[in-house]
């Protein structure tokens, strides 16, 4: 089992997935957010074996779980490499700017879509995991065009309605910005699944 | 995936012999024990004279997560990469097998004494994570993880993005602080 999952590995495993789910013909519409989204659309990233899904609109989370487990089976992945715990773990902004999601697959039956990156800039502020999202909230203030920490505030409170960037968040975004905005990076070329 | 070349080249460094004493000692001669630390020959024969060598054998456990082990190469290359995110990464994805297990599975996870990643904190921070994870389970703790070498004598962060702020102490699990590493414990929670 890897240690750790590069960006081919889940176009790989995206795209097998499709195919378990046609065999099947199954609907399924299925949208990523973290480090997957990230690295499948934005920027070059590492991820861990952990694929954060949301409950599966139209279709079912129980089809997409046992397609995704044929795949896993496959390669030697956990099963649960895509998995539904983000949804969970209620990370997902609700009550304010609505999400927009980017497509990145889709046919008939089955879409696949990431979240913009304004939104997982602001579910990152939200994390503000020391090492663990610094670079992201790095990279998704250059991708979003944000140069100062009142823009990257006004953004949070957009998505997080009566809500404020934490203490340590507000330092982290300070101290990326001290030397001026960040450049975007280059975004990957289209995944193809 | 199990690689011989990481379990002999981590069992030799554990039993601080040097490839020649390692052939000396099993009458493999000192290129073979170089080809299978280099993976370019993993003759089930020869791993397992390698590893009765330094007092190892192989054994089947019922998981297919990567042990600290693995773990540390992938954060010694990662780091030779000069990249400290997916170091930090590796170190995150053990976090989440060591959780994954219970009981003795987990700890087979952390038997085996890692090599060093050629970074005192990153050898320190490692055997931290598997500390905690390890007593969290109500489980013993192997050797390498209480040795000295990785205790650092002076408290440093264990440093990913220069943006990253540094943690007060009550914010760095016990076991890394008892080691000297600032890490904040919620850089290892899921959200």
């Amino acid at each position: 089992m890897a240690s750790a999952l590069e960006r081919d590995d889940i176009i790989v495993g995206l795209r097998e997935l499709v195919r378990e789910l046609r065999k099947t013909g199954e609907v399924a519409g299925i949208r990523l957010v973290g480090g997957a989204a990230l690295a499948l659309r934005y920027f070059d990233r590492g991820v861990t074996r952990d694929v954060d899904a949301l409950h599966v609109r139209p279709g079912s989370d129980d089809a997409v779980a046992a397609a995704a487990a044929v795949v896993a089976k496959r390669h030697d992945w956990h099963a649960l490499w895509l998995n539904f715990e983000v949804t969970r773990a209620d990370a997902l902004p609700t009550l304010g700017r609505p999400v927009e999601w980017l497509p990145i697959y889709g046919d008939a039956d089955i879409t696949i879509e990431v979240a913009a990156k304004e939104t997982l800039l602001a579910m990152k502020l939200r994390a503000n995991r020391p090492g663990r999202d610094t670079r992201d909230i790095r990279l998704l203030l250059g991708l979003c065009g944000i140069g100062t920490v009142a823009e990257a505030e006004r953004l949070y409170e957009e998505f997080y309605p009566g809500d404020a960037l934490s203490d340590r968040a507000f330092g982290m975004v300070t101290a990326i910005l001290a030397d001026g905005p960040v450049a975007a990076p280059v975004p990957p070329p289209a995944p193809l699944i | 995936m199990f690689k011989a070349s990481t379990a002999v080249r981590a069992a030799r460094r554990s039993s601080r012999l040097t490839q020649k004493q390692l052939a000396d000692g099993t009458r493999v001669d000192q290129a073979s024990v170089s080809r299978v630390e280099n993976d370019r020959d993993v003759e089930a024969k020869t791993v397992d004279r390698l590893l009765a060598g330094t007092g190892h054998r192989l054994y089947a456990a019922p998981t297919r997560r990567d042990d600290a082990s693995a773990t540390a190469v992938e954060i010694r290359q990662q780091l030779r990469n000069g990249d400290r995110d997916r170091a930090l990464r590796a170190l995150i994805q053990l976090n989440d097998d060591l959780l994954a297990e219970d009981g003795l599975v987990r700890g087979v996870l952390a038997i085996a004494e890692p090599e060093t990643t050629t970074d005192l904190v990153w050898d320190a921070a490692l055997a931290a994570l598997v500390a905690w994870r390890l007593r969290e389970g109500g489980l013993p703790l192997p050797t390498w993880v209480e040795a000295e070498q990785r205790v650092l004598r002076e408290r440093q962060v264990l440093a990913v993005d220069d943006a990253d702020p540094v943690p007060p102490y009550s914010e760095v699990p016990d076991e890394f602080a008892r080691r000297g590493v600032l890490a904040w414990r919620d850089t290892f929670a899921s959200v």
